[in-house]
């Protein structure tokens, strides 16, 4: 684990009242301001919200970043993020497993299609190459299962959704509870068209946010 | 294990003979048709006496059978129905709900004997089988042990994922967890002490079971095996052959000679599966039932019947599978 890559907030404060850009109130101390600092970078990050894993998560996914094969059927998707705690930390090393139905909506049980367990960077990214998931019957929305871990954070298990899934008639804020397993809108996530050499490719970003043990 | 073709065939019914010899057991019979709304619901057997509890559009029922005469029917407005459990003695009946609610009911007087609210909606609920402990599993938190009255007796380690499979040994002093980690895990009920872990499976373990004896767990997964885990050690012992899905159910019958096992359509697990009836010590299969739509639920009971319910449009249909 390591923090992200920016001065840390004890120079970043005296650096500002060096240079007049901060002045302390009579019986304010840096310590104060670092205290409020840290507060204000506290009460900016919340936790992921949680998800249920469902029946399907598989041990021992490969540490692969293509889970699309050449041929395979279905929008091209690419997922991108970061992974930090709630102070605002990245969290490297932290491991990001992820599964998900294929077009057709069916999940890989004998094999690990659609399975990969990727470890955040230095910069605590993540990304990987699919598809957009199919609908699975027995869900109403499109979703990919996430479970992350961190040293000493609490493992989150959540979904991803998109916002362009026609389930949410093109307003998740009002629909996303059509599902009932979709418990927070945060978690649908909006979904940009992107051109990558002669294919168009759904990007989304989801960044993730592990509470602290 | 079976023809894909054969799903389409509503309540179709094989029967296999172990060994060359014929087979023993009583076709599955439909005995009867409790009158309920159509729409999904929930079917839970008292495990000692002729009672048993349905919930499903708005209602609790609770019933006698096997005449199938509803004794109580409790309003549940709008509540989501998520877990359901009967006593086994049929006194209490428990369910939960998807807003986080859990309530219990005396089912003689409809009185509410408990009303809680949990952190998130359960996944399961489990009575011991003398009665006097209810596992709560809620979604994605440690399970927790309650006393009849609800009050608590210990909370179990929280577990990756949570915890997707429960069940009690016969004496109820110990409890087998099926872990989101893909653990199977084996518990002290009254101190939540770890006595054992498994961790040979790959996927969920969706489905547990004490052997009647309590030396062994059966646990069922998306890895589509039948594992018999030694209770103290947590060690493997032994795998049935690999079935065409995942194991949903797992219950031993009163004599702890069968195993009743309920199957899950991955493609779909709304759909129904096959139901078997499996000897233990063989592993041949006794009965193989595939129902017309996915079961509500059922179970052994002391007469040693199983009985399974499965909606349809004009109720929900009883029947006796073994």
């Amino acid at each position: 684990m390591m923090r992200d890559e920016c001065p840390s907030r004890r120079d970043f404060i005296q650096k500002c009242l060096a240079m007049g850009a901060l002045t302390l109130a009579p019986g304010v101390s840096v310590a104060d301001a670092l205290a409020w600092a840290q507060a204000k970078r506290n009460a900016a990050m919340s936790p992921t919200p949680w998800n249920e894993l469902g029946p399907f998560y598989k041990r021992k996914a490969p540490n692969v970043a293509a889970l699309r094969a050449p041929g395979d059927k279905g929008l091209p998707l690419s997922v991108s993020g970061r992974v930090f705690d709630v102070r605002g930390q990245v969290l490297e090393g932290a491991t990001i497993e992820v599964w998900q139905a294929d077009d057709d909506g069916l999940y890989d049980l004998d094999g690990y299609r659609f399975r990969a367990a990727l470890v955040a960077d230095r910069a605590g990214r993540y990304g990987f190459e699919s598809i957009m998931p199919g609908h699975y019957p027995a869900r109403v929305c499109q979703h990919i299962h996430y479970l992350v871990q961190a040293p000493g954070c609490k493992s989150l298990t959540t979904q991803l959704y998109f916002a362009t899934d026609p389930a949410f008639e093109g307003d998740p804020a009002r629909n996303f509870s059509k599902d009932p397993l979709v418990q927070s809108v945060e978690l649908v996530r909006p979904v940009t068209m992107t051109k990558r050499a002669d294919m168009s490719v759904a990007a989304v970003t989801f960044e993730i946010v592990l509470g602290r043990l | 294990m079976r023809e894909r073709a054969l799903a389409a065939v509503p309540a179709l019914l094989i029967v296999i003979g172990c060994g060359g010899q014929p087979p023993t057991q009583s076709l599955p019979a439909e005995i009867r048709t409790l009158a309920v709304p159509a729409g999904p619901h929930w079917f839970r057997v008292a495990r000692t006496v002729p009672v048993a509890a349905s919930a499903g559009e708005g209602t609790l029922r609770i019933w006698s059978l096997p005449e199938g005469i509803e004794r109580r029917a409790i309003d549940l407005g709008d509540r989501i129905i998520d877990a359901l459990a009967i006593s086994p003695d049929g006194a209490i009946v428990v369910a939960g709900d998807h807003s986080g609610g859990l309530t219990a009911w005396n089912t003689a007087s409809g009185d509410v004997l408990f009303d809680r609210r949990l952190a998130r909606y359960p996944g399961l609920l489990d009575f011991s089988p003398d009665g006097s402990k209810l596992a709560v599993v809620v979604q994605g938190d440690p399970v927790q042990i309650v006393a009849r009255d609800g009050s608590p007796i210990t909370t179990l380690g929280a577990a990756v994922g949570g915890t997707w499979a429960i069940a009690f040994s016969r004496d109820g002093a110990r409890v087998a967890t099926g872990d989101g980690d893909g653990r199977v895990r084996v518990h002290d009920a009254r101190t939540g002490e770890l006595i054992a872990e498994n961790r040979d499976l790959l996927m969920v373990p969706l489905a547990v079971a004490f052997t009647a004896d309590g030396t062994s767990v059966i646990a069922g997964s998306g890895d589509k095996v039948l594992t018999f885990i030694d209770a103290t050690t947590g060690r493997t012992i032994r795998q049935l052959d690999r079935a065409a899905q995942p194991v949903w159910f797992i219950d031993v019958s009163p004599d702890g000679r069968s195993m009743a096992t309920m199957f899950m359509k991955a493609e779909n697990m709304l759909d129904p599966e096959h139901v078997l009836v499996t000897d233990i010590e063989s592993g041949a299969t006794r009965v193989d039932w595939l129902p017309a739509a996915y079961p509500a639920g059922g179970g052994w009971t002391m007469d040693g019947r199983l009985t399974m319910a499965v909606p349809a449009r004009d109720g929900l249909r009883l029947w006796r599978v073994h």
